[in-house]
């Protein structure tokens, strides 16, 4: 604990005067903040993940049924055993 | 931290808890009737509970701050990656796991019941527990 509360001679205050002895709104703004950082990131690869999808879209329009046909011959986890090698989508274009 | 019992004013002067004299409630109910056997004096009960609340709150903003730590260090190589290869360098699957962590981080500081920003509702009715400015914490 590093500085004293602001209303140590009040007698009120208890809840607030161990939070903020304890620093827990800045702790808490911190924690957004770094937060806020990562999802900076976070929509990057948000964006990332939505162009290759749209990728994958255009090559092969009926992406659904294309996907169904495999795991009804593989079953359900085998598209994702292989990888197109061209992207880090995991799917399997074999 | 200490935790004093001594007949003055109850306070936090430092890292010292000092527990006394409180004024009394605005709602005599909220104290229970039946209470086992305990060290400090039965009056103090709700100024204990506002102290372990607050503390309860910073520990638990401890732990996920730890987690939090981790979650960036399991991302710091990210920025490189991309930097170098221009590929995220993990799957899909991971990524999106990734990023459903970090949507929950969120929610766990800000949105839940049990937040870090709000004035638990137990001290609307008694702001002598609370305390300071309603907009202080």
């Amino acid at each position: 604990m590093t500085h004293e509360s602001n209303n140590s001679d009040d007698p009120s205050g208890y809840f607030k005067s161990l939070a903020n002895a304890l620093e827990v709104k800045a702790r808490t703004a911190s924690l957004n903040d770094k937060i806020t950082y990562a999802a900076d990131i976070q929509s990057m690869l948000r964006q990332l993940l939505t162009e290759v999808m749209s990728s994958l879209l255009i090559f092969y329009p009926d992406f659904q049924s294309f996907i169904s046909v495999l795991n009804a011959l593989y079953g359900t986890h085998h598209y994702s055993s292989y990888c197109c090698r061209s992207c880090y989508c995991e799917l399997s274009f074999s | 931290m200490k935790l004093r019992c001594i007949p003055r004013n109850t306070r936090l002067q430092g890292d010292l808890i000092i527990l006394g004299q409180t004024a009394p409630l605005n709602e005599p109910d909220l104290l229970p009737t039946s209470l086992p056997p305990m060290a400090f004096p039965k009056e103090t009960l709700l100024a204990r509970y506002a102290f372990s609340q607050a503390l309860s709150r910073s520990t638990a903003l401890s732990a996920l701050e730890v987690s939090l730590d981790h979650y960036l260090t399991s991302m710091a190589l990210l920025p490189h990656t991309l930097a170098e290869t221009g590929k995220p360098g993990m799957g899909r699957t991971q990524l999106i796991k990734k990023l459903g962590r970090l949507m929950k981080f969120r929610q766990l500081l800000n949105l839940n019941r049990e937040n870090f920003i709000e004035v638990p509702d137990f001290y609307w009715s008694e702001p002598e527990l609370e305390g300071g400015d309603i907009n202080d914490s």
